[in-house]
């Protein structure tokens, strides 16, 4: 089974695009109870932190678009993508297998009616 | 029936569990059919000239390198032999020489994403094989429903009445379709482990590939902006509202209608963007893999159902 924990680049980002959630989580809130409280200058300084913010989405963005552009070959998580497909594929033929196997078992009337005669 | 109803069905019949399901996944996962095939038809004529370009610059590189080309094994049982071979296998194929790794461009890295994609959803189909399925479950359901109820002398009568009804129509087939419904769940079980398991895995190959359409800035709106560029605009518009003055409201005003302009204007762009129809790829197999983790909660039959609407509006535009 293939390791999803391993770290890759793209999670690394994922990472710190939870972070910058997180600082938007905590500005938000505080801005909720500075705004409540009518504490203008509060509200100023988290609005001036917000830009910051929204400054460092476009750094992260801008950061994660370069590197991209040099993963051309065929990622981790693609190849372990394949690996699924694959192994899907050859459970789809497992189940034809099986199938057959349970059809020669006989028709699913008998069964039933079999069913019926042991639970009456 | 609809989808909600559908849903209500399934929270109030848990005896028909195992059958329904099946039968739910198997939306869901048409769902998700439907998001790759829209996102694919999007994508591919957008990428199709930095393809060729890449084609090209391929086919230059490989001629200098002196690369042995020909025509692959497939045309030679063409030309051949009288048998019938699929025309596809047919191809004039070539052999880097040494260690020359293929030209890789972001146009072949976005089409093998896409073709990593749709191989996985097509192994997911061939898993749920829904089509040949979905009659079969209704009757099993049927048939499950009466199980229930054996002790009662009417509902074993009903049973008898369903085998028979059954033996009849299979008459025409050699055997009895019944049986498959256990495949059907069989098939379930292991569709399950197969998008639990991958779940993070499509959501990053859909990152990859959006930052890569993004990168070569194949959507563009009305006025040729990228969606780069109108993120900078709308940005811009909010900075410029999160910054402003608030002492000056006459400007603080016009400053936080423009934002709420560029804002609606953005999101009618880019909810026809491919990047966005790409992502829906990623949404609807993140609520196809909640639901398999957690069949019937609330929470996540409400979210399917937000994410099955997005994607009905970007498919219906």
């Amino acid at each position: 089974m293939a390791d999803i924990t391993t770290p890759t680049a793209s999670n690394q980002f994922q990472q710190l695009r939870n972070r910058q959630n997180d600082l938007y989580r905590k500005n938000t809130q505080a801005l909720i109870e500075a705004a409540k409280a009518n504490n203008k200058p509060l509200v100023d300084k988290l609005r001036a932190e917000r830009v910051k913010l929204s400054q460092n989405d476009t750094a992260l963005l801008e950061a994660e678009l370069a590197f991209q552009a040099t993963q051309l070959d065929q990622s981790e998580a693609e190849k372990r993508l394949v690996t699924q497909t694959k192994r899907a594929n050859a459970m789809v033929k497992g189940i034809k297998t099986v199938a057959k196997i349970l059809e020669s078992a006989g028709e699913m009337a008998g069964i039933l009616a079999r069913l019926v005669t042991v639970l009456s | 029936m609809s989808v909600f109803l559908r849903r209500v069905t399934i929270l109030l019949l848990p005896t028909l569990l195992l059958a329904c399901t099946t039968d739910r996944v198997s939306t869901e996962f048409g769902a998700l059919n439907t998001a790759i095939t829209e996102a694919d038809k999007q994508i591919t004529p957008l990428i199709e000239p930095k393809l060729e370009e890449a084609r090209q610059q391929e086919l230059t590189a490989s001629a200098q390198a002196g690369d042995p080309w020909f025509l692959s094994e497939g045309c030679r049982v063409l030309l051949n032999d009288s048998i019938a071979v699929p025309s596809s296998s047919c191809r004039v194929t070539h052999i880097p020489l040494g260690d020359r790794p293929p030209l890789q461009t972001e146009a072949t890295a976005i089409q093998r994403k896409l073709d990593v994609l749709t191989a996985y959803v097509g192994a997911l189909e061939l898993l749920m094989d829904a089509s040949s399925d979905t009659a079969i479950t209704e009757s099993y359901s049927a048939a499950l429903a009466a199980f229930g109820e054996l002790g009662d002398a009417a509902k074993a009568r009903e049973l008898i009445d369903f085998v028979a009804k059954r033996q009849r129509q299979s008459e025409k087939q050699a055997v009895d379709k019944v049986i498959p419904a256990a495949i059907a769940t069989l098939r379930y079980n292991r569709m399950r482990t197969v998008v639990t398991s991958s779940n993070a895995d499509v959501k990053e190959v859909v990152r990859e590939l959006q930052l890569h359409l993004m990168n070569l800035g194949l959507d563009k709106d009305s006025q040729q902006r990228t969606i780069l560029q109108r993120r900078k605009a709308l940005t811009a518009a909010n900075e410029k509202v999160l910054g402003f003055d608030t002492s000056d409201a006459a400007g603080y005003r016009a400053a936080i209608v423009n934002l709420q302009a560029e804002q609606k204007a953005f999101m009618s762009f880019f909810q026809k963007t491919s990047v966005y129809k790409v992502g829906l790829v990623a949404e609807v197999h993140d609520a196809l893999d909640k639901a398999l983790r957690n069949p019937g909660s609330v929470d996540d039959i409400v979210g399917y159902l937000e994410t099955l609407k997005s994607l009905i509006e970007a498919v219906e535009g």
